[in-house]
């Protein structure tokens, strides 16, 4: 058989190779405005099809996204209510809180960590959103059906759901600042010195 | 159950849980893992560096942008991880991590695996670094200063 | 060898993952896999590296005659002209009705939050809020910007 150092060199040229040939594919997708990331796992998924990735992407990849968010939906853990006990079972009795349904990025953001396991990436997107659901609880949303549902609208982003949560708050000082109202008299006698000052 | 007083500390735990892997006791192994899990710890599980080739070796690194190529070595060990490797060139070449993208072989690297489960093995093994621009992977000026200094 | 390399540790990943994410049953399952394999690791813990340190500012929003409590995420560096960017993109209050005070200073645009004082979680800023009369501002401006 060949000497050892010829399968070594062998061994280098193959994995210079194919290094290039993938540097290729994600210099040509970073033209389209396709990240390497995408590059990637398009063609593991796709497999030695012809298709091009960004073309695969637009066709093929939202099918595969419905199919994560579908897992992460029916899985046991997403509707669990919010009194479980701390071994995972369900306080029996307890309403069952809204599903997580997840959004169109938050499937693709978890596909890509994934690289492209689709069982792997409902299972880490799933306790992704558990766990930033759990830190819109800390901030004082512990409602977590209204908390699931700005995350979906807000792809998975806490600051995005923090603001879409929090603007109803804030409706009340929209209609002063356009109201044509004088600006009522600064009260000295006001306990709260600072708020007099502002 | 443990009450909070008698907790082991998670180093305790990792330990156990380390001996029982190593010693193939799988229940003991799923009872510490399952336990570490209640707490949600932050752990780092890597393979001990037994499990890879000795010493240090040259690895050539083709660095790649959407226009550009040039070639050069970088001391790495086998054990490494592509996180390590990544902190090593932003801090020799001042590449921040977050423009590194490293393909070796087939593959589009991540960060928590190390390099000799991408193959990388004797001196003269090829790997490409392929740096992004900084603004898809918004970066500010001020967050790279931040990161060179700390 | 390579593959077999590969396939541990990415049990290793996941075990990580699920022991973080509280995952108690995957948690099991996969360090019994590992111990199947009698693998040798090196197990210890560590510090999740915070999202580049954003912060969660408390920010009480006052006008002449009201107040609320709301919790803005941002990030020491950035500076004032920044927040009130922020708060224009979030909440749709237009800078130039945005009045912030953080312990008794009126704070100015160019200077940033951690010159402020404002480095870790939790601490609170005041936004006032002007009338646009007062502040001088016209709803052609505002959709404009």
């Amino acid at each position: 058989g060949p000497a050892p150092e010829d399968l070594d060199s062998w061994r280098q040229r193959l994995m210079k190779e194919e290094g290039l040939k993938l540097i290729q594919l994600i210099r040509d997708g970073e033209k389209k405005g396709v990240s390497p990331e995408e590059v990637y796992t398009s063609m593991r998924v796709a497999g030695d099809s012809s298709i091009l990735p960004c073309k695969w992407l637009k066709t093929e990849l939202p099918l595969l996204l419905d199919q994560i968010s579908t897992l992460v939906t029916t899985s046991p853990l997403s509707s669990r209510s919010r009194d479980t006990k701390d071994d995972g079972k369900e306080v029996e009795g307890a309403e069952k809180e809204g599903v997580v349904q997840l959004s169109r990025a938050e499937a693709k953001q978890a596909w890509l960590t994934a690289g492209g396991d689709t069982e792997r990436a409902a299972r880490q997107a799933l306790r992704d959103r558990l766990s930033k659901v759990k830190e819109l609880s800390a901030l004082g949303f512990s409602d977590e059906a209204p908390c699931n549902e700005a995350l979906r609208q807000s792809g998975g982003e806490v600051r995005g759901a923090l603001a879409l949560l929090q603007r109803p708050l804030l409706e009340p000082f929209h209609k002063h600042i356009w109201s044509d109202k004088p600006e009522p008299p600064v009260d000295i006698h006001h306990p709260d010195k600072q708020r007099i000052c502002r | 159950q443990w009450s909070s007083a008698s907790l082991p500390l998670a180093e305790e735990l990792c330990l156990e849980l380390a001996r029982a892997i190593e010693a193939g006791d799988t229940q003991a192994a799923s009872q510490h893992a399952s336990t570490l899990a209640r707490q949600k710890a932050v752990l780092t599980i890597q393979l001990s560096e037994k499990n890879y080739a000795e010493g240090e070796i040259g690895l050539s690194v083709v660095v790649e942008d959407v226009s550009s190529s040039c070639c050069v070595t970088v001391k790495v060990f086998p054990y490494m991880t592509v996180a390590a490797l990544k902190q090593q060139v932003f801090l020799e070449y001042g590449f921040h991590p977050r423009v590194q993208r490293w393909v070796i072989g087939q593959c589009l690297c991540t960060e928590p695996r190390s390099l000799a489960s991408y193959g990388v093995q004797k001196d003269g093994d090829t790997a490409y670094l392929y740096l992004i621009s900084a603004r898809q992977a918004r970066i500010t000026r001020q967050l790279f200063q931040q990161d060179l200094e700390s | 060898n390579t593959a077999a390399l590969q396939r541990t540790e990415d049990t290793c990943i996941e075990l990580t993952r699920a022991i973080e994410a509280g995952d108690m049953q995957s948690a099991s399952l996969f360090a019994a896999t590992l111990a199947r394999q009698h693998a040798t690791l090196k197990i210890q813990p560590s510090t999740r590296d915070v999202e580049d340190n954003e912060i969660n500012l408390v920010v009480a929003v006052e006008d002449s005659s009201s107040s609320c409590c709301v919790t803005v995420k941002v990030f020491p560096h950035m500076t004032i002209a920044a927040l009130k960017q922020q708060m224009f993109l979030e909440y749709g209050f237009h800078p130039r009705v945005q009045r912030w005070v953080i312990g008794q200073c009126l704070c100015s645009d160019q200077r940033s939050l951690a010159s402020y004082g404002i480095r870790q979680n939790d601490l609170s800023a005041f936004l006032y809020l002007l009338s646009a009369r007062h502040s001088r501002l016209t709803l052609q401006a505002l959709q404009q910007d």
